[in-house]
């Protein structure tokens, strides 16, 4: 009986022309997105791997200098786009694009894609994701807000009811038929995605990845079209029941995951550049707990290397101070940005948890920040890319530092020169992409509230009864 | 006059009393009306919350660098008998030490506007520091703490509340004004009394309207007073043409919400074309412009993202590689044309290198501006785009009269520049000519003000544009209600 309600309800949409219309714009859409996206990230890659070849090649052809000055020449990061981009650009649009490494300090991450777009891009940016995350959930609505109560004013559930089809099979093959139809298209839509990102993008697909991608939208297409065909069950009036529904997408999907981020923001604020330089400040030139001043710190060390190595002053040692001392200072400056790096991390993902908790009244946070994830687009893949650039800086300026304290003497920044090969001999930066495995940690809230999403709507379902509504 | 005519007169007056009653019966609408009224309050305190984050933190940054750049000033009374004296002096007066020491703010303060549209503002710095050397190469260095969480959602603005919210709270109020009617069987009743489908139309959107007026109006006398109490700061009149645009897209959205009701549809049907409008109109315009502007106006901005590396290598240590960049920089400069400084001075390196600095920052100048020209030619095609694009059209010049969008960063960039170039005229003579400098030398630095950018023309065109829309979104609705009738 299900399947015979379903191919009926398909058949009636095939012979809708509104429908045609509907279908042909998402398809027309969804290419457009798809186009849009692989036409920007396989650009974007391309001119990023330029840059960053470039930067390469600047740094190898620097005159040979010391390798302190030549370590403040520095290096840049820039971030490429990978495959699943193509499909969820996520946060990539608002974060930095490059930083440019030097010694002593961890500069920002900036020229986002934000700075350089219009306004609109407030409104939303064109995306696969953003098809199918705000759009596809519209396009369920119109399929489904009469599909209950629509029968009831045509006067023709009393004859489904009739043929020997329960209330419940009823509910049960409309959410299906509506369904079985956007699934469909998702299915289809993620697998031109991924191959075309593949071909365009010149990367290996993750399957895991697009699999766990097709699961989740998957089930957000469920929640909807199950949605849909309850609230169209429960409402006599079909006008009633798509204005609510209307008014349940604008809440879900718009109102609420901008109240959620500004609420999350009112609760943990965010410090200013301003208040981080100077607790960065602060803490190099007090210690982190306050009570380690720059001065005696480095007294201490010397006083420390004196007794170790058994000489009267530092010239005597058998490598360069200025060099130690350097190195020494670095390293201390990097624990200081570890430290507020923390807690600036700290507060951004506490505000991602209280948008996360949103989650459980709206769906399409947890799907954005579950996709965002699943992209390599999140705010944890994000830090991550900046630590690892960081990780990166610090390496080369480590580097660079003791080919001064062992191959100079004390008192050459001068004369000392790096050797021929120095340069080469420090790796380019390779940024390792983070599985999606590594990420889903990180979604336990969005999981459950997927799930319990689909369970409310599921115990509706079941409890569901037309005598309650419609008698 | 006879009975007739005095009912006839009494008409829209009877039209309007009967909304009256069924609005304030309804508890749904009340509830609404609350709602929304809540939410424009908490948008406002958005906007409020913003605005004095930045206050704060230009207060600030302010603070601790004048702090400093006192500090140093106290160099020139120094007691130079002592050693401690001597090096203060020399810190304060010497161009070869005080090139790392002159360091001063500018600063991007919120205008009173600000308080309705954040706007770009978390996008850009709104605070530098400056310092003698490149300006490119230090302030391609210096941004803002990014919030990305935050600006991929959107703020919760006035801004957000007027382009988003209040037309849905108009289309919950107005999609089924008639057809609620003509579906309950009222409309005859109604009608019985005179009252024709455009009377009752313009009385019920004339009510909410009122309604919504109301709303908007305390929230805009909040705003001026918070900005007045709180910041300091009187109206303005972008402020003024900031509520008048808001008027306008909400005259626009009435008459589109008009329109769809005149066509004598069903409720599922309005709801339905409501609905879709305000998607349409709110996400899917706006998102498809956008990203036509994005491919139209290609923008690559690896070589500005470059001009931070410092420039520096063995060239600076030859001397004839210094003579010839002093030499270029004299022609530049002509001030700079006779310089004294020779290869055998302490500060020929740093004159060279700050010479060589200054060179560069001309050369890249232009691709500079041409980098900024790209972006911001993109935000002027979508304010102007308001007969396609009204939601976005009307957020991009609210944002350009809260002075919170890319122009108007740019153009505090371009003033932190200028002040630059002014730093550098007092300090590179002291260098090339090898002399100390003096206080009436810092004196002559000031500090740095910011002057708001002006409004530009093309507010007014889309004002206009949307105001001609709705007319003539009217003029239909009036032929389809007159065949009702």
């Amino acid at each position: 009986m299900i399947s015979k309600i379903i191919s009926h309800e398909w058949l009636q949409w095939r012979r809708d022309s509104r429908l045609k219309w509907l279908a042909i714009f998402l398809v027309v859409i969804s290419a457009f997105a798809l186009w849009h996206q692989i036409n920007f990230q396989s650009t974007l890659l391309k001119k990023r791997l330029k840059a960053q070849e470039d930067s390469r090649q600047e740094w190898l052809s620097q005159e040979l200098k010391h390798p302190h000055m030549a370590a403040h020449f520095g290096n840049y990061a820039y971030k490429k786009p990978t495959l699943l981009h193509c499909f969820d650009p996520g946060l990539t649009i608002y974060t930095g694009t490059s930083v440019y490494m030097e010694p002593h300090k961890q500069n920002d991450f900036l020229f986002s894609q934000s700075q350089e777009s219009d306004t609109g891009i407030r409104f939303g940016w064109l995306s696969p994701a953003m098809i199918c995350q705000l759009i596809l959930p519209l396009l369920i609505i119109l399929l489904s807000f009469n599909s209950i109560n629509g029968e009831y004013e045509k006067g023709t559930m009393a004859l489904l009811i009739s043929q020997g089809a329960n209330f419940r099979s009823v509910l049960i093959a409309k959410t299906a038929s509506v369904f079985l139809f956007f699934e469909g298209f998702i299915t289809l839509y993620l697998l031109v995605t991924a191959y075309c990102s593949a071909v365009y993008l010149g990367t290996v697909i993750d399957i895991y990845a697009v699999l766990y991608i097709w699961i989740v939208y998957s089930l957000y297409c469920f929640i909807w079209s199950l949605s849909g065909v309850l609230v169209s069950s429960l409402i006599k009036s079909s006008g009633t029941s798509i204005a609510l529904l209307l008014l349940l997408w604008m809440f879900t999907n718009i109102i609420l995951p901008r109240g959620s981020a500004n609420i999350a923001e009112n609760m943990h604020p965010l410090i200013t550049n301003q208040q981080f330089k100077q607790l960065l400040t602060a803490s190099i030139d007090k210690g982190i707990d306050g009570h380690d001043p720059k001065n005696e710190r480095a007294k201490k060390i010397e006083k420390e290397l004196l007794l170790q190595y058994k000489v009267d002053s530092v010239q005597q040692l058998p490598f360069n101070f200025e060099g130690f001392i350097m190195q020494q200072s670095e390293a201390y400056s990097s624990k200081v940005y570890d430290h507020h790096f923390n807690q600036l991390f700290t507060t951004l993902k506490q505000q991602k948890k209280i948008q996360s908790l949103f989650g459980i009244i709206s769906p399409y946070i947890s799907l954005r920040n579950i996709s965002m994830a699943a992209a390599n687009a999140s705010l944890e893949t994000e830090i991550d890319f900046q630590q690892q650039a960081e990780h990166y800086r610090r390496s080369f300026v480590q580097n660079m530092n003791n080919d001064m304290k062992d191959n100079s003497a004390y008192g050459s920044f001068k004369t000392y020169r790096v050797r021929k090969d120095k340069y080469a001999s420090i790796g380019d930066l390779q940024v390792q992409n983070r599985t999606m495995q590594w990420s889903i940690p990180t979604l336990f809230i969005e999981h459950i509230s997927l799930l319990l999403w689909v369970l409310f709507l599921m115990i509706l379902l079941f409890i569901s009864n037309q005598k309650k509504v419609y008698n | 006059m006879n009975i007739q005519q005095q009912q006839k007169n009494n008409i829209p007056a009877i039209s309007l009393n009967t909304q009256y009653w069924l609005f304030i019966k309804s508890k749904t609408n009340l509830l609404l009306l609350s709602i929304f009224f809540i939410a424009g309050i908490y948008s406002l305190y958005q906007g409020f919350a913003f605005k004095r984050k930045q206050v704060n933190a230009i207060a600030s940054f302010q603070h601790e660098k004048i702090k400093k750049f006192n500090d140093l000033l106290k160099g020139f009374d120094a007691d130079t008998t002592n050693k401690l004296g001597k090096e203060a002096f020399a810190e304060v007066s010497s161009p070869f030490k005080s090139n790392r020491n002159i360091v001063l703010p500018t600063f991007k303060p919120p205008v009173s506007t600000a308080i309705f549209a954040i706007g770009q503002a978390d996008l850009f710095p709104y605070y530098y520091t400056l310092k003698v050397e490149s300006f490119f190469m230090q302030i391609f260095k210096q941004g803002e703490i990014a919030n990305p969480l935050r600006s991929l959602s959107g703020h919760f603005d006035a801004a957000f509340w007027i382009i988003y919210l209040l037309p849905l709270l108009l289309i919950l109020l107005c999609f089924s004004t008639l057809s609620a009617e003509l579906g309950n069987g009222n409309w005859r009743l109604i009608n019985s009394q005179g009252i024709t489908v455009k009377k009752w139309l313009n009385s019920k959107f004339l009510f909410v309207g009122c309604c919504v007026e109301i709303m908007i109006g305390l929230i805009f006398i909040a705003a001026l007073l918070l900005n007045y109490f709180y910041f300091n700061q009187y109206p303005t009149l972008n402020d003024f043409l900031f509520l008048l645009g808001v008027n306008i897209y909400l005259i626009f959205w009435l008459c589109l919400i008009y329109m769809i009701n005149a066509f004598g549809k069903n409720t599922s049907a309005n709801a339905m074309y409501c609905g879709i409008g305000w998607v349409v109109i709110c996400v899917l315009i706006p998102v498809l412009i956008s990203m036509a502007i994005e491919k139209s106006i290609p923008i690559d901005n690896t070589n500005i993202s470059r001009m931070s590396r410092r420039p520096q290598g063995a060239k600076f240590e030859d001397s004839s590689f210094g003579t010839k960049i002093i030499r270029e920089l004299g022609v530049a400069y002509p001030i700079n044309k006779n310089a004294t400084i020779s290869e055998n001075s302490p500060g020929f390196r740093l004159a060279v290198y700050l010479a060589f600095h200054k060179l560069l920052d001309d050369a890249n100048t232009a691709a500079v501006k041409n980098y900024f020209s790209k972006i911001e030619a993109r935000q002027q095609i979508t304010n102007i785009s308001s007969i396609l694009n009204p939601a976005a059209s009307m957020d991009g010049i609210f944002t350009s009269l809260a002075n919170n969008d890319a122009r108007a960063s740019h153009d505090y960039f371009w003033q932190t520049k200028h002040f630059h170039s002014r730093l550098n005229d007092i300090y590179y003579p002291a260098l090339f000519f090898e002399k100390q400098l003096a206080k009436s030398d810092y004196a002559k630095i000031n500090t740095f003000k910011y002057q708001p950018i002006y409004n530009s023309v093309t507010l007014f065109y889309s004002y206009i544009i949307l105001l001609l829309m709705s007319w003539l979104l009217l003029f239909i609705s009036n032929k389809k209600t007159n065949k009702l009738n």
